[in-house]
């Protein structure tokens, strides 16, 4: 209990974070390298980039809706203590509009590269009528657009608001944020099932799972807190050092913590249940990602997603360490990777191929372009939602110390 | 239980007092705090100097333990005392063991928790000592016991940490 460090009786906007030139030129330097690769692997192995450009995009995508997600559950649950690390997920939401636009190259993509990419295209290999309807490359852009299209709404709406009370003039603005993001919630279940479905699980479209979008889910909260804490402590260290408190950061864990569990629970029951019904048209995912060497990172992606951050925020002391804690959070974002690198190649790849330069090239391209857009999110507003009338108790929330 | 000793008992109306007066206490190197309050206060527990509890150890070996043992009691009804085969599958089919290992892990775990606070609170108490019986509605009362401390010194602490009510009782 830090009884004898000075609870705060008012807020002091931190303002704006200039955010230092070395990041700005990383982030550059990591756009640049992501069109190079994107390039380079166009005329190399077009098969193999456009499903690195869709792996990446899915994965960016999810961290701007979970930061978006965030921030409306901490409305919808008229959360106090989150009040202070919310910003950082409304930061992570300003890359949905950029996330629209890119867009356009899952839209190429599907056109450019066809059956390669996503062998649907051929609408003949469906039996089923309303299948054949479902996945038309016309269809298919249209609703994905209009999902992100009406995400980018609410977090107008929600984020803009949240913004807007930044200088303290718009206390009741905090009585409509609840509904709106509840709104939000209702709408976000079930269109972010059907991206995922779309854009993950329609790799093989003969197969269907149930648990998909749950699934989906899990990794996308879990991936996103895990991010949400490295950017956190990185900000409590410099601008945010008076506002943010360890409690913060150990609440934070502590959610990345539960969400690793929930990760593990939807994983296993959706394993678990195909692997005892044993359909032919259920295993076949399974068998495909079991074999011929691929089964080594069904293993390594349970390590990282599960059992690592399992053990590793277990006790009160590992969520407590910031050192720990920013090895756990990588440890967890390159297992939403992995992931999803196992979800996709195996579909064009029958035996293991190892990560190489056009995946790693991909993912620093998007994380350059993601870096910038929150950059330019934090530079224009301030860092902490100062305005919000629960920021005060926020800041002085002591959980342990 | 041991023999009874004097502790000086400062009442206090405010959460916060109790806190800042225990904290002090603390720092001034008296042992033995203990506090009584009707809800449970964050941070009290830093305030007394309270180690961490041993209880989270018993839980977690006793989960594991109860996960291994569901585990094997399945793997031994199913392959070996009478081997079984259910669905086509192999003897020791572990995806559909890990429900109940899980359930048996939680079981165990969760009983020996509940059998380790017992001890950890040295329950039961057949007559418990009620020192006020505001503790349990509006009131925080902290314990501070005398061994070798000078009574009137601990009295004016607990006074001017604002406490409403010091008085002298057995522990």
């Amino acid at each position: 209990m830090s009884l004898h460090s000075a609870t705060l009786t008012a807020i002091e906007n931190p303002g704006s974070l200039a955010v230092a030139s070395k990041w700005k030129l990383t982030f550059t330097a990591f756009t640049i390298i992501g069109v190079a690769t994107f390039a380079a692997g166009l005329m190399t192995d077009s098969t193999r980039i456009w499903h690195d450009y869709v792996i990446a995009y899915y994965i960016f995508t999810c961290f701007g809706l979970g930061g978006l997600f965030f921030a409306a559950l901490h409305h919808a649950t008229n959360a106090t203590w989150s009040v202070i690390p919310r910003r950082v997920g409304e930061g992570f939401a300003s890359f949905l509009p950029v996330s629209l636009i890119l867009f356009i190259g899952v839209a190429a993509g599907l056109y450019l590269e066809g059956a390669h990419l996503y062998e649907w295209i051929d609408n003949g290999i469906f039996k089923s009528h309303s299948k054949q309807v479902w996945y038309t490359p016309e269809f298919f852009i249209i609703r994905n657009a209009a999902f992100l299209f009406m995400w980018i709404v609410f977090y107008k709406l929600i984020v803009g608001w949240s913004v807007k009370q930044d200088d303290g003039t718009r206390p009741e603005l905090s009585k409509r944020l609840p509904k709106i993001s509840i709104g939000f919630l209702l709408v976000m279940a079930p269109t972010f099932t059907v991206m995922c479905i779309d854009l993950m699980m329609s790799y093989q479209p003969h197969w269907f799972s149930t648990m998909w979008g749950v699934y989906c889910f899990a990794g996308l909260f879990q991936s996103t807190v895990a991010l949400m804490i490295l950017v956190f402590v990185r900000l409590k260290k410099g601008i945010l050092s008076k506002l943010a408190t360890p409690s913060h950061v150990k609440d934070l864990s502590g959610l990345l913590f539960a969400f690793t569990i929930f990760m593990c629970y939807v994983g296993f029951s959706q394993f678990m249940l195909i692997w005892y019904a044993n359909l032919p048209e259920e295993t076949v995912f399974f068998i495909q990602r079991m074999q011929y060497g691929w089964g080594i990172l069904f293993l390594v992606v349970m390590l990282f997603k599960f059992l690592i951050p399992f053990f590793g925020l277990m006790g009160q002391g590992q969520k407590k360490s910031e050192t720990w804690l920013k090895i756990v959070c990588w440890i967890v974002l390159i297992g939403q990777f992995l992931d999803f690198y196992w979800v996709s190649f195996p579909t064009f790849n029958e035996h293991f191929t190892m990560i190489g330069w056009m995946e790693i090239g991909m993912l620093l391209g998007f994380a350059g372009i993601f870096g910038l857009t929150v950059a330019r999110f934090f530079g224009k507003h301030a860092v902490a939602p100062v305005g919000d009338p629960k920021a005060l108790a926020s800041a002085n929330w002591r959980f342990w110390e | 239980m041991s023999k009874p000793k004097a502790a000086m008992i400062g009442i206090f109306a405010h959460d916060d007092q109790i806190l800042q007066a225990a904290d002090g206490a603390r720092q001034k190197g008296w042992k033995g705090l203990d506090a009584y309050t009707p809800y449970p206060l964050h941070g009290l527990e830093k305030a007394l100097g309270l180690k961490h509890s041993w209880v989270p150890w018993v839980t977690l070996i006793m989960g594991l333990a109860g996960a291994t043992g569901g585990f094997l009691m399945q793997v031994w009804t199913s392959a070996v005392d009478w081997p079984l085969i259910v669905g086509g599958k192999p003897f020791i089919s572990w995806p559909a063991f890990l429900p109940i290992t899980f359930e048996s892990g939680v079981l165990v775990g969760g009983i020996s928790n509940f059998i380790a606070m017992w001890f950890a609170c040295r329950l039961p108490k057949l007559k418990p000592k009620v020192h006020d019986a505001r503790f349990t509605d509006d009131r925080f009362g902290l314990i501070v016991p005398l061994d070798g401390l000078d009574e009137a010194e601990v009295n004016a602490y607990l006074n001017a940490q604002g406490a409403e009510e010091v008085k002298r009782v057995e522990i």
